[in-house]
């Protein structure tokens, strides 16, 4: 592994040291939140120091907040996904037969130009996601990729039930009007294992 | 024309049953009226499963999304905490002062946005919302106020804090203290954040007191108190107790003072240590259950001692540490 030359390394922990110090109680708390306590959000915070100083070893570091803050996020969602608690749907599997597996592999590999329309098209649905106003993006990002219900996300934003359904609305036309302008490319279903389905018709 | 607008009808309907199904809430998981909609017309459950699967198939960015948000989330956080810093450089100045600097500040960022207020111990201030309401904090208390378009919310965090809401119809006021939530439209009442219960203590007015258990089902309320009625809210129990209260006693430290009226000395202790940074403590256990009667000037802890030695034939003792130990004197 390269090294760097010792005096930019020292420099490079410093500014990583105090930014640690300064943010060490807010990351602490937003863990705690986000983890469910605080033994374990200090686990979690001590994984993201430990990370970050072995890379300062390696990298200059530009941004040293911006930095523990990725790698906090990062790392928070790994423990959660470890727990189960979010983003369920990615590894849920409706059936879970052989027969069930089979028959969620795909008939045949993706050719070269679906690969290339695929990609594009996530980069759509992160930018679509990324440009929603704050409040209804945060209510759709917690209900669709951190499960929750209507009625914790309305305790969270500290708003009404009705509030966050308006939030949804508006979250869910905003990216109708963005994602399906490219006629029919971004909403084709892809290859994956465990979307859940239940159709309005149930 | 006419056709153009039912397709937009049926793109706005649809997009509302998409909301309805991804609420979370079981109850409605099977919803008759969606499913009615859904097979009285082809176009209808095109409109609703085009837009059901666009959603769906977002999952596959779900984790990207996810840490993105959170980074954001982390930074708002960095930036909130630098403000706070700056304002909370204000808070030790004289409440007029406060006022002033909140204003100035809430002018000055013009969106809706959560702002916190502190006091320390044997502090008080006193706080004017944007909205015309006026918010008293009792020592070591801390609050964050948010007030939006169509909603008021402030958050107890610790502490007890007099509320002095201007009434607005269209605008509900919430207090959320624990797991006690308050409605309001005007009133003026008291909350105290406690132990083992929440007490709000309702002066004028109506409110309604609730409870959000966990994190699924809406609010439940437990009660409705009328002005002169003080529910005692025992969140583990999901019940209150409802009393008249004496308005002088819960009100007394507005004017810095602690009135009690045959309360033990354990509970008297509790109480006038939220005021002092040297704690009062109870040496003697024969003790815990004297009956004290009285009001001190909780503004001055050795006032308070004094008066608790002449009148009740106690001796305190300061203890190296700075602790006060109330001993029985012997006669």
């Amino acid at each position: 592994m390269p090294r760097l030359e010792e005096g930019v390394r020292r420099k490079n922990i410093r500014a990583l040291e105090s930014c640690i110090k300064s943010n060490h109680g807010l990351l602490v708390g937003w863990l705690t939140k986000k983890v469910g306590n605080h033994d374990d959000a200090s686990d979690v915070a001590q994984d993201v120091y430990m990370r970050v100083y072995r890379f300062a070893n390696v990298e200059v570091i530009e941004n040293p907040q911006a930095l523990l803050f990725k790698t906090a996020a990062n790392l928070a969602i790994n423990e959660l996904k470890r727990r189960g608690r979010i983003l369920r749907r990615h590894v849920q599997v409706d059936d879970d037969s052989v027969a069930g597996q089979v028959a969620e592999l795909p008939a045949e590999g993706p050719t070269p130009e679906e690969v290339v329309d695929h990609k594009q098209d996530i980069d759509a649905m992160k930018r679509a996601i990324g440009a929603l106003p704050e409040k209804p993006r945060a209510a759709f990002i917690m209900n669709r990729f951190e499960d929750k219900t209507y009625a914790a996300i309305a305790v969270e934003l500290g708003v009404s039930e009705s509030t966050v359904e308006k939030y949804m609305m508006d979250a869910l036309k905003r990216l109708r009007v963005r994602l399906s302008s490219k006629q029919g490319a971004a909403i084709l279903p892809l290859p994956r294992k465990g979307r859940r389905g239940k159709t309005g018709k149930s | 024309m006419m056709a153009m607008n039912k397709n937009q009808d049926r793109e706005e309907q649809a997009a509302s049953w998409v909301v309805d199904l991804f609420s979370g809430d079981n109850r409605i998981n099977k919803n008759p009226e969606r499913e009615a909609w859904y097979s009285e017309d082809a176009r209808n459950a095109d409109a609703f499963d085009k837009l059901k699967s666009l959603v769906e198939n977002l999952d596959q960015v779900g984790e990207q999304a996810l840490q993105e948000e959170w980074e954001r989330e982390l930074h708002a956080e960095a930036d909130a905490r630098k403000r706070q810093r700056w304002i909370a450089g204000f808070s030790s100045l004289a409440a007029g002062l406060v006022v002033a600097a909140v204003m100035t500040v809430s002018m000055w960022v013009g969106l809706p946005e959560p702002v916190s207020y502190e006091t320390g111990k044997g502090q008080r201030s006193t706080i004017a919302l944007a909205d015309g309401s006026v918010l008293h904090l009792n020592t070591d208390t801390r609050v964050t106020a948010l007030l939006e378009d169509g909603e008021r919310h402030v958050t107890l965090e610790r502490g007890e804090a007099f509320f002095d809401v201007k009434r607005d119809e269209n605008r509900p006021f919430f207090v959320k203290a624990g797991k006690t939530q308050v409605r309001v439209l005007g009133t003026e009442f008291n909350v105290r954040l406690g132990a083992s219960a929440n007490i709000v203590s309702v002066l004028s007015g109506l409110v309604s007191v609730s409870q959000k258990s966990g994190d699924e089902s809406v609010a439940q309320e437990i009660v409705q108190l009328h002005a002169g009625e003080q529910a005692e809210h025992d969140t583990a129990q999901q019940m209150a107790v409802v009393e008249s209260f004496d308005e002088g006693a819960v009100m007394a430290w507005r004017s810095g003072k602690a009135a009690y009226h045959e309360t033990p000395l354990s509970l008297v202790v509790e109480d006038l240590n939220r005021y002092f940074k040297k704690p009062l403590q109870i040496a003697d256990a024969s003790l815990a259950d004297l009956p004290v009667t009285g009001t001190f000037n909780v503004t001055d802890q050795n006032v308070v001692v004094d008066a608790l030695e002449s009148a009740f034939s106690l001796m305190a003792v300061k203890r190296i540490d700075g602790v006060i130990l109330l001993y029985a004197r012997e006669t």
